[in-house]
């Protein structure tokens, strides 16, 4: 868009360094060479502001400080002070001029972090983010024409902030629990969230026929129901633009739709043209798949990213067996200091339970994912095999030690080494150990008690 | 006579088809897009 010469401010609503907690040594080296391709991308596609969240600080807040130096864009927060002097630790707003107008940035943190942060950083505290926002807010409303809000603060708190300070113009959300997209309009104030786990770019555009403060605008449910009547077809065009690059097939049937949506497209386009007599802004989510090409920069540091990470994970060195051993002879292959024994071992005891568990997809969950590329096999490793991270870290399915592969009794139930009699063997399996894998987001429609069906085990409590 | 009044038709002229035409009606003074992004972190690759 700022190569087609629009005037574009880009933010980012916070937490985008880390995922998760960096559990191993080799799980902090890999995450920080994702922030240094994350950081570089950034600064290619001219990131103006970037919010800072409570996952943005899991490294120290010295390490995201020492950030600033390489990132060509600031990092806010309004709330996050240092607990002596009670001064922002980043900048607490940014004024960006955009075709004449000015634009107050605030970026806020959820103060619910305040004691999980204490622990690492007893200097720091996060301040009340609607109290501390207000007070802001109607000092910026001097100097700008509108008011932006960055935040972290999760859907509830954004529609409280929302009721509790109408100097703000715009909130844009992250943080928190999210299930869903928002898009609507609390006492005027419009505030929006992307689709959750990413893959979406949202925007809005502006357009001013008066721009004498205060800044008011033409609202109207007529104007909502086409901005969502858009954004319907806008997703679908880049629906069944993607089915059609991933089949490689023209089928007749979907050019004819994607024509006629095309074509709703433009109509509805233009419908929106009539509300720019007056001040206007509408939202559209972008769903980023077909719609934004590849950079070559940027894909040249994701490929340098994929190698060094590949680098990292070295697996424990277990001679694969040759096909013709026979049980025993695996068995004594497996090594001694190992504390997964697998479930070729627990056969001797539990035979009727190993036959049944090998109908199981769990007995071929490793192969279910030879398939997806090797940094996606890295990610999916630790639910998709026995005992990762305890044994080892390994990069792809062909380095899972030979009996170790799939999800076997072990990796529900505990290492088994010791058993019977010692070990750490658990022999319950609640919800709770399930779901360490069937997340929402990897296992959509899992059912503990239809799921535990198809395995052959009992329900536990 | 005829000739002072020339100025006055030509204000008024001037005033009405600025009145009538798209610049002070239809074109927006100012255009800009924001452009967002939130939980790019979040984003998870289906396993299989």
């Amino acid at each position: 868009m700022k190569k087609e010469g629009r005037k574009i401010l880009l933010f980012d609503t916070g937490n985008v360094l880390f995922r998760k907690p960096l559990q191993t040594e080799n799980k902090k080296r890999d995450a920080l060479l994702r922030v240094d391709l994350l950081i570089q991308s950034y600064n290619e596609m001219g990131y103006d502001v970037v919010n800072v969240g409570e996952k943005d600080l899991m490294m120290g807040v010295k390490f995201l400080l020492d950030l600033t130096g390489t990132a060509k864009f600031p990092f806010i927060s309004t709330n996050l002070l240092d607990k002596k002097t009670r001064k922002g630790i980043f900048k607490p707003y940014v004024i960006k001029e955009m075709a004449g107008l000015k634009i107050g940035i605030i970026g806020l943190i959820d103060d619910q972090y305040e004691s999980a942060l204490q622990e690492k950083e007893p200097g720091l505290t996060i301040s009340d983010p609607i109290s501390t926002s207000k007070a802001l807010t109607r000092s910026l409303r001097e100097y700008c024409d509108l008011i932006v809000i960055l935040s972290q603060l999760g859907e509830s708190l954004d529609k409280k902030l929302a009721r509790a300070d109408s100097e703000i113009d715009l909130i844009l959300g992250g943080g928190g629990e999210a299930k869903k997209a928002v898009n609507e309009r609390v006492n005027e104030v419009p505030i929006y969230r992307l689709e959750p786990r990413g893959g979406y770019l949202g925007r809005i555009d502006y357009s001013f026929m008066d721009t004498k403060k205060p800044i008011k605008f033409s609202i109207s449910t007529e104007r909502d129901e086409l901005e969502k009547r858009l954004e319907r077809l806008i997703v679908r065009t880049t629906q069944i633009k993607t089915e059609m690059s991933k089949s490689g097939k023209q089928e007749e049937m979907k050019i004819k739709e994607l024509k006629f949506l095309e074509s709703k497209q433009k109509e509805v386009e233009k419908t929106f043209l009539s509300f720019e007599e007056k001040n206007f802004y509408r939202h559209l989510s972008i769903p980023v798949q077909l719609s934004v090409n590849d950079d070559p920069k940027i894909m040249k540091g994701v490929e340098h990213y994929r190698a060094e990470s590949a680098k990292i994970y070295k697996p424990k060195v277990v001679s694969p067996p040759s096909k013709d051993l026979s049980e025993k002879e695996m068995i004594a292959r497996i090594p001694k200091d190992s504390l997964f024994v697998g479930a070729i071992t627990c056969k001797k005891c539990h035979e009727v339970n190993y036959r049944n568990w090998l109908k199981t997809k769990h007995a071929k969950a490793s192969q279910t994912i030879v398939a997806s590329p090797k940094y996606a096999q890295e990610e999916c490793l630790m639910c998709h095999s026995t005992g990762y991270g305890k044994i080892g870290e390994y990069a792809t399915v062909d380095e899972i030690p030979f009996f170790l592969k799939g999800v076997q009794c072990e990796a529900c139930h505990g290492s088994g080494r010791g058993h019977p009699g010692k070990g750490e063997l658990e022999r319950k399996v609640t919800l709770g150990v399930c779901r360490n894998c069937h997340t929402k987001d990897q296992s959509p429609t899992f059912n503990y008690v239809a799921y535990l069906e198809k395995i052959g085990c009992r329900i536990s409590k | 006579m005829k000739n002072a009044l020339h100025p006055i038709l030509f204000i008024l002229i001037f005033l009405l088809i600025l009145h009538w035409t798209p610049i002070s009606h239809g074109a927006p003074k100012t255009k800009f897009s924001i452009v967002y992004t939130n939980d790019v972190m979040g984003e998870v690759e289906p396993c299989g």
